[in-house]
């Protein structure tokens, strides 16, 4: 009985690995990518790069700016600078659509940045796919298989503690790849499982909507307003001056404790109804939740202080904060980093494993359809999408700043690059030059990034160095470190390959490892 | 305080490493671990107890944890990844990281 379940969980783990898992890979990768979102947002704006790090925002500039940009509109955010991104950022809704500016939070300017989704894109791609709510649904699926596959592979691997510090690179391919699939999986197991769940959690009303149908009448709204409990009023139509918000802004952090600001919504600004509502950053604490002090915006009287501390939210906030990790820990980030990286490769190992398992078992013999496809789309997905990230990076620095839908060519050349690198994973005859080819091409994106930066921004490696602007120097030493490890490895392939065909002839004789 | 905390976490897993015979063996070709291997767990254990207090005293009890374990799957990764290759310098690079860590906390 024992080995038919442990035989059950082992086909689970196999097929339900195999299908998701070039998924699982995509979104591993682009959210190990997303984990600097921000930081990547601000490498690809060098129009910004002149701002001195974390000055604060000035308010009254920013609600001026908004009187005369937005005077019309209804409804106004201002976002301060973050030690992330030292911008201030100003919304306001103009009709149906939002407007948005980036102003210098010194001297109030506007400023003029390069059209880009930076960041962002890694993010929409990693969370939906740029495919909205079917997205959504599909990345969920995912999830939830990865859940599946990590459950399955504790179960069938037989040495979980004895092999735990196990690798043995110079043994057999398969015992190679395995062992690293190994480490990779349970070294790292903590936070493959909480990433995984928490990941779900996210949209848990998308995934999970009983509780809403049942109790909110299937609005999720009515849920959102009972557990943040925002107060709503209607425009009155009488003009009032809205009171000056750097005072609203002093009074509100005196409730938090040493927190900052992060945003400033107005609602109804310069309405005898006009509502104030200033939210503390989170940039401080685990938990996604922003602590809020509302006023009258016309009065500048004291309405509401919210803090998000219901046991319940305050659990959700913690474990979808522990996903997203908004808050600013250099060292965390970095670990968050590394250890999707390790997700990337257990995923991409995992996948391996299963043509090199098939490989050994059916030497010699003709290869079926299926093993082919699964071949080549591993190279297009797990060789192919580093070069398309780095290609990314590229067209940031190359297209030029003036066309328009500037931001929509940055992702179209991302998705023209990976589609190419699927054809020749598909069209290269020899499969070993397929991978080889393309890692030696992503190595070669990435390690000369730097140098292409410096062709085209004053910001580069030899400026930010000198100048300790670590967040933009770690974008450029990173890359032309995975350049270098890229390259590393794509030269060892190389050889690789020189040796193996020329010992094919004789047969392969594996001891079985202690 | 980090640095501690990063030297105490890979050391705790070198020395439950090397408690493995297997492992023991790498680094020390001709020796058995024998009775060292029960000194070698707990001083492991041990280690790796100094190492979360270490973060959780620079972070605080909500930061702390969250990076004790992410140390604990990066050390762990480093360890693994050396030891095949020069298992000598896997275990000297325990060594390296605890005496600069001292020296950091003496300064």
């Amino acid at each position: 009985m024992k080995d038919s379940f442990t035989q059950s969980m082992d086909w689970l783990h196999t097929w339900g690995g195999l299908l998701f898992g070039w998924l699982l890979f995509a979104i591993f990768f682009t959210g190990t990518l997303t984990v600097f979102d921000k930081e990547i947002t601000y490498w690809m704006q060098p129009e910004l790069h002149h701002l001195p790090a974390s000055s604060p925002g000035d308010i009254a500039a920013a609600s001026r700016l908004l009187e005369t940009l937005g005077g019309n509109s209804d409804h106004w955010w201002i976002q301060f600078p973050t030690s992330r991104i030292p911008v201030t950022r100003i919304f306001w809704k103009a009709g149906d659509k939002f407007e948005e500016r980036l102003i210098d939070p010194a001297s109030g300017d506007v400023l003029a940045a390069r059209e880009t989704q930076g960041g962002e894109f890694f993010y929409r791609f990693h969370y939906q796919l740029h495919l909205d709510q079917a997205g959504v649904w599909i990345v969920g699926t995912a999830a939830m298989v990865m859940l599946v596959a990590l459950v399955t592979g504790i179960v069938i691997h037989h040495r979980i503690f004895k092999d735990f510090f196990t690798f043995r690179p110079r043994a057999s391919a398969h015992r190679a790849w395995l062992d690293l699939h190994n480490v990779t999986s349970v070294l790292v197991l903590p936070f493959h499982v909480m990433i995984a769940f928490t990941g779900l959690l996210i949209f848990w009303q998308i995934y999970m909507p009983a509780g809403i149908d049942l109790f909110y009448a299937g609005d999720p709204e009515k849920a959102h307003q009972e557990l943040e409990r925002h107060i709503e009023r209607h425009a009155q139509h009488s003009p009032a001056q809205l009171v000056s918000l750097p005072d609203l802004e002093r009074a509100a952090r005196e409730h938090w404790n040493g927190g900052t600001t992060e945003w400033i919504e107005v609602h109804h600004p310069g309405d005898r109804n006009a509502l104030v509502e200033i939210s503390r950053s989170a940039d401080d604490r685990v938990a996604l939740v922003s602590d809020r002090v509302t006023f009258d915006g016309a009065t500048g009287e004291l309405l509401q202080v919210w803090k998000g501390d219901g046991p319940a939210f305050l659990t959700y906030s913690v474990l979808i904060g522990l996903h997203y990790i908004w808050f600013d820990k250099t060292t965390i980030r970095w670990l968050y980093f590394l250890m999707g990286l390790a997700a990337s490769v257990m995923i991409a190992t995992g996948l391996l494993l299963w043509t090199v398992k098939r490989r050994e078992r059916h030497a010699g013999e003709g290869a079926t359809v299926g093993y082919r496809i699964v071949e080549r789309l591993n190279v297009a997905v797990v060789a192919g999408l580093p070069v398309a990230v780095a290609g990314f990076f590229w067209a940031n620095r190359l297209l030029p700043i003036e066309i328009s839908e500037r931001a929509l060519w940055e992702m179209r050349l991302f998705f023209l690059a990976w589609m190419v690198c699927a054809a020749h994973a598909f069209l290269r005859q020899n499969i070993a030059f397929a991978w080889r080819e393309q890692i030696f091409g992503s190595g070669m994106l990435f390690g000369l990034l730097p140098l292409l930066n410096m062709a085209t921004t004053q910001s580069h490696m030899l400026t930010t160095i000198p100048s300790g602007m670590w967040r933009l120097a770690a974008v450029d030493v990173t890359s032309l470190a995975a350049g270098m490890l890229l390259g590393w490895t794509a030269w060892r392939m190389g050889r690789h390959v020189k040796i193996t065909s020329q010992a094919t002839v004789r047969p392969q004789t594996e001891a079985e490892p202690v | 305080m980090r640095w501690v905390a990063l030297a105490l976490t890979y050391n705790g897993l070198l020395a439950l490493c090397l408690a493995m015979p297997k492992h023991y063996r790498q680094v020390f070709p001709r020796h058995q671990p024998g009775v060292r291997a029960s000194l070698l767990r707990l001083g492991g254990w041990l280690c790796l107890s100094a190492s979360l207090a270490a973060s959780v005293a620079v972070n605080g009890w909500a930061f702390g944890p969250v990076e004790s374990v992410g140390m604990l799957a990066i050390a762990g990764l480093t360890l693994v990844f050396i030891l095949p290759y020069t298992p000598r310098i896997a275990a000297l690079a325990g060594l390296a990281g605890l005496l600069s860590a001292s020296i950091g906390l003496l300064l």
